[in-house]
C-alpha cells in the first residue's frame, strides 16, 4: 500500500539531504593560500628538461627552477648577469664567463665552472638535445678557472651571451643527470627560486620555495603552481573566482571583460610576438620578389591591429619591436597599405589579371578572423588567397617539413632572445623557417656582420642593416606584434612580465 | 544461467578484434593526416639533421605496419609506450586521469537517473497538464542545448555569482573524494542536462504506452490502484527501455567528456586525448581509445546482462 507516497517522500528527503548539503561543501578548500602563487595559462608545458623541450610555451614553467647563466631586461632585451655574474670576449673567438660563487644546486650539489662545462657539453653533443643549432659557432668549452668558463668560437659571434639566457643558458645538476638520465625531464633539478615537486602532463607544474636560494631575500613566495587551461574564458574566469593569482596569455579581446572587475587588473605589455606570414621564396610565385612586395603592400596593418589587438598592438614590417635595443624605425615602418601600388608590382611581375596563392593558416577562431580579413584586404590588389587549416603541429610539418605544402603559411613568430637567432632561423640558407631553403644574396654576410661584434652600438648598426635588406627583398609578411595580456589579482605584487612574453615569476610577493 | 554465461563468453570474446579494429583505425587516421610529429618533436628552433634524427630515434621513420605493430606488440605485453611529447608512461596519464573522468560521467549518470525517472514518471501522471507540456518543452531544449553553452551558463550563475562550486579544475577523486565531488558537480550537471532530457521523454513514452496496453486494462479491472500499476507493475515493464536507454547515454556522456573537461580544465581522459590529437602525440591517443573501447564494451555487456536477467526473452 502507499507504496508511492512512501517513494516520493523518501525522494523529497534525499533531495532535502542534498541541497542542505550543497553550502556546507562549498566554500571550504578553495580559500586563497597565504604564500602559493597561482598561475594559469592556456599553454602547456612540453618538457622539463631544457634540452629536449618542444615548445616556447615551456620557458615560463622552466624559469622558475633553472636559472640562466645570462639573463635579460625585461624591457629592451639587453643582456644582464645571471648565474654567470660577468662574461668578457677576450677577442672576437674567445668567450670568457665569471660565475657565481657559494651557488646550489637543489640536490645540493655545487654549482661551478664543471657543472657549466658540463652543461653546455650536453646541449651541444646529446643525442637528445634539440638545441646543438645554439652552439654551431662552438668550438670548444674550457674550465679555466673554478668559477671561470672560456668557450671558443670557430668564428665571432656576439650573439651567444643572450642565447646562453634562453634554454641553452639553464643549468641543469650533472648530479641528477648522471642518476636520472632521461628521466630528468620528470625530475628536473636546477638552481631556480623553486623546486619542483611534481608534474601531471597538460594540467599543473607545482613548486616550493628554495630555501639555499643564492640570491639576498629571494623567493618572496612559498610556492607556485602553474595550471594549463587551454580555453582563455575559462582561466580568466579563475582569477576572477580567485582560484588563480594571475592568468597569463590571453586575449586582447578579454581586456574589457578584465576591468570590469574590482578583484583583477589587465596587465598589457609589448612582446616580440609577431603575427606573420612565412613564404616559400625558393619557388614560384614567391621566388619574385615583386609579388612577395604586392603581398607586403596589399595588407592594412592598422586595421589588423584594431580588429586583433584592439588596437594596442604594433604594425610593423620588421621582426623586432619598437621597445627592442635593435629595432630599425625606417625598416619597422617600410610598407604602407597600397593595393594600387601591390597592384602595379603584380602586373610588372605578370600577373595583370591577379594571382592565386595557396596559403596555410590556423583553425582557431581569432585566426580564422584574421585570414577573412587579409583574405578581404589583398583581394582588392588582386591576390586571391586559397587558405587551407591545421592545427599547428600539423602545420608546421605540412609547411616546414618535408612535405612543403603551400605557397605561404600565416602563423606566428615568437622572437629569439638575441636578434641574430632569430634573423638566422628566419632567412639564413638551409634553416627550418626558411622553408625554401635557398639563399638570398648579402643575408649571409649581413647576419655574420651581426654577431661580428660585441658592442651594442656596433649591433644595432649591423640589424639595421640586415633589417633594411630583409625589408626590401620581403622576405616575409611580417604584420604586427600583439601584445601580452595577463589578468593580475591585486594582491600580487611586482609582476613584471617581459618583451620575449615568456614570463618569469621573479620578484613576484603576494599580499594578504 | 547458461542464457546468461554464453552472452558473457561472446562479448568477451567480442573485446579483442573490436579493440584491434579500433586503436588500427585510430591509427590510420592519423596516419593519413597530414602533418609530421618529427617537426614538433625536434624543438623551438630544428635543423634538418636534427628532424631526421628524431624521426629514426622514434622510429616515425618506419613504414606504417610496423609501427602499429611494434605498439601493438608492447600493449600485448602490458607497456603502454611513453607519450612522444613528454616522455610520461601513458600508462600512468591513464591511471591518474581516468578517476576524474569517471567520477565525472558517473555523477552525471547519476543524476540522470536520480531527476530523469521521476520527470518521466510526473508527467504521465499528469498526462495532458500544463506540467506535462513543460516538461517535454524543456526537454527538447535539454536535448538542443549544447553543453559547452549551458557549461558556461551554469558557471556564471553558481560559481561565479552564488560562489557555490569552484569555476573550473579538479583536485584527485582517489585522495580527496569529497572535495572532488564538489568540482564534479558542475560538469556533472552539464553533461547530465540532456541526458535528464532524454531519459525523461523515454520514461514517458514508454510507460504511456505500457498503460495503454490491454494487460493494464486487465490490471485495472482486477481493482489494482493506479499507483500500484505504474510502481508495481508498469515499472518493471519498462526496465529495459530504461536500462538500454541508460547505456546508450551512458556511451554519450563518455564521449562528451572531451568537450566538458576543456570547458572546466578538467584533467581527465577527455582533455588528455584532446591535447594528445593537437599535437600528434600517438602513443597516448591510442592508449586512451584502447581504455574507452574497453569501457564502452563493458557498459554495454553490463547493459545486456542487465536486460537478459530482466526479460527472459532476451538471449
Amino acid at each position: 500500500m502507499n507504496k508511492p507516497a512512501h517513494l516520493s517522500r523518501r525522494q523529497l528527503l534525499a533531495a532535502g539531504a542534498a541541497s542542505a548539503l550543497l553550502p556546507l561543501l562549498s566554500r571550504g578548500g578553495f580559500a586563497a593560500d597565504g604564500g602559493i602563487l597561482r598561475c594559469v595559462t592556456p599553454q602547456s608545458c612540453s618538457s622539463l628538461d631544457p634540452i629536449t623541450g618542444k615548445s616556447g610555451y615551456d620557458h615560463a614553467f622552466l624559469y622558475p627552477i633553472f636559472d640562466t647563466l645570462v639573463s635579460f631586461d625585461a624591457e629592451t632585451m639587453k643582456p644582464i648577469p645571471g648565474l654567470a655574474r660577468a662574461w668578457e670576449y677576450v677577442d672576437l673567438r674567445t668567450l670568457k664567463l665569471t660565475l657565481q660563487e657559494n651557488v646550489l644546486f637543489h640536490d645540493g650539489t655545487p654549482f661551478d665552472a664543471e657543472a657549466v662545462r658540463f652543461n653546455l657539453e650536453r646541449s651541444r653533443t646529446s643525442d637528445r638535445s634539440n638545441i646543438r643549432g645554439d652552439f654551431a659557432t662552438v668550438d670548444s668549452i674550457e674550465v679555466t678557472g673554478s668559477n671561470e668558463i672560456t668557450l671558443r668560437l670557430n668564428r665571432p659571434d656576439a650573439s651567444l651571451p643572450l642565447v646562453l639566457s634562453d634554454r641553452a643558458g639553464m643549468m641543469v645538476s650533472p648530479t641528477a643527470i648522471e642518476k636520472l638520465g632521461e628521466e630528468t625531464n620528470l625530475n628536473p633539478v636546477g638552481t631556480g627560486q623553486m623546486r619542483f615537486v611534481s608534474w601531471a602532463q597538460s594540467d599543473e607544474v607545482v613548486y616550493e620555495r628554495n630555501d639555499r636560494y643564492w640570491r639576498e631575500g629571494l623567493p618572496l613566495i612559498q610556492g607556485l603552481r602553474i595550471k594549463t587551461i587551454t580555453d582563455v574564458a575559462t582561466a580568466l574566469r579563475s582569477t576572477v573566482s580567485g582560484q588563480a593569482d594571475i592568468a597569463y596569455g590571453l586575449s586582447e579581446l578579454q581586456i574589457k571583460l578584465i576591468e570590469r572587475y574590482e578583484q583583477i587588473e589587465a596587465r598589457i605589455t609589448s612582446s616580440l610576438r609577431l603575427v606573420y606570414i612565412y613564404l616559400n621564396y625558393a619557388r614560384p610565385p614567391f621566388d619574385d620578389k615583386r609579388i612577395r612586395q604586392a603581398l607586403n603592400y596589399a595588407i592594412d596593418r592598422e586595421v589588423l591591429n584594431q580588429a586583433l589587438s584592439v588596437g594596442l598592438g604594433e604594425p610593423t614590417s620588421t621582426i623586432l619591436p619598437k621597445s627592442h635595443w635593435a629595432s630599425d624605425p625606417e625598416a619597422a615602418s617600410y610598407y604602407s597599405y597600397n593595393p594600387e601600388k601591390a597592384k602595379q608590382l603584380l602586373a610588372e611581375a605578370g600577373y595583370p589579371d591577379g594571382i592565386d596563392i595557396h596559403c596555410l593558416g590556423l583553425p582557431d577562431q581569432s585566426s580564422i578572423q584574421m585570414q577573412e580579413i587579409i583574405l578581404e584586404q589583398v583581394k582588392k590588389a588582386g591576390i586571391r588567397l586559397n587558405i587551407e587549416r591545421s592545427a599547428a603541429d600539423v602545420l608546421l610539418g605540412r609547411f616546414f617539413g618535408p612535405a612543403k605544402e603551400g605557397a605561404a603559411a600565416m602563423i606566428s613568430w615568437s622572437g629569439r632572445p638575441d636578434p641574430s637567432q632569430s634573423f638566422q632561423q628566419l632567412y639564413a640558407k638551409g634553416s627550418f623557417y626558411n622553408t625554401g631553403g635557398g639563399e638570398t644574396p648579402g643575408v649571409e654576410e649581413a647576419i655574420e656582420t651581426t654577431r661580428g661584434s660585441v658592442d651594442l652600438d656596433e649591433r644595432k648598426k649591423a640589424f639595421a642593416a640586415i633589417q633594411k635588406l630583409v625589408v626590401e627583398e620581403a622576405l616575409s609578411v611580417p604584420l604586427l606584434f600583439r601584445p601580452d595580456v595577463s589578468a593580475v589579482s591585486t594582491n600580487v605584487k611586482g609582476f613584471l612580465p617581459n618583451l620575449l612574453g615568456k614570463p618569469k615569476f621573479d620578484g613576484v610577493s603576494l599580499e594578504s | 544461467m547458461t542464457r546468461i554465461s554464453r552472452l558473457l563468453g561472446l562479448r568477451i570474446l567480442q573485446i579483442l578484434p573490436v579493440v584491434i579494429l579500433a586503436t588500427f583505425v585510430v591509427f590510420s587516421f592519423q596516419q593519413l593526416l597530414p602533418g609530421d610529429p618529427a617537426t614538433v618533436l625536434a624543438g623551438e628552433s630544428p635543423t634538418p639533421e636534427r628532424i631526421a634524427q628524431v624521426r629514426e630515434q622514434f622510429g616515425l621513420d618506419k613504414p606504417f605496419f610496423q609501427q602499429y605493430g611494434a605498439w601493438l606488440w608492447r600493449v600485448v605485453h602490458g607497456d603502454f609506450s611513453k607519450s612522444l611529447m613528454n616522455t610520461a608512461e601513458v600508462a600512468d596519464l591513464i591511471v591518474t586521469r581516468l578517476p576524474v573522468t569517471l567520477m565525472i560521467a558517473g555523477l552525471a549518470m547519476v543524476m540522470t537517473v536520480a531527476i530523469g525517472i521521476p520527470l518521466g514518471l510526473m508527467a504521465v501522471v499528469k498526462e495532458g497538464s500544463i506540467l506535462d507540456a513543460a516538461l517535454s518543452a524543456l526537454g527538447s531544449l535539454g536535448v538542443a542545448l549544447p553543453t559547452f553553452w549551458l557549461s558556461m551558463i551554469l558557471v556564471t550563475i553558481f560559481a561565479m555569482k552564488l560562489g557555490f562550486f569552484p569555476v573550473s579544475g579538479m583536485v584527485s577523486p582517489v585522495n580527496q573524494p569529497l572535495e572532488a565531488l564538489q568540482y564534479a558537480m558542475l560538469p556533472a550537471l552539464s553533461l547530465a542536462a540532456a541526458a535528464i532530457a532524454e531519459l525523461t521523454q523515454q520514461v514517458r513514452s514508454a510507460m504511456l504506452e505500457f498503460l495503454a496496453s490491454q494487460h493494464v486494462r486487465t490490471l485495472r479491472a482486477k481493482g489494482m490502484t493506479e499507483a500500484q500499476i505504474l510502481w508495481r507493475h508498469g515499472l518493471k515493464n519498462i526496465s529495459v527501455t530504461i536500462i538500454t536507454v541508460m547505456g546508450l547515454i551512458a556511451n554519450r556522456l563518455l564521449g562528451t567528456t572531451v568537450v566538458i573537461e576543456s570547458v572546466f580544465a578538467i584533467p581527465g581522459l577527455g582533455s588528455l586525448i584532446a591535447e594528445a590529437a593537437r599535437s600528434n602525440d600517438y602513443t597516448v591517443i591510442q592508449g586512451v581509445v584502447l581504455v574507452m573501447v574497453v569501457m564502452v564494451i563493458v557498459l554495454n555487456l553490463l547493459v545486456d546482462i542487465a536486460c537478459a536477467i530482466l526479460d527472459p526473452r532476451v538471449s
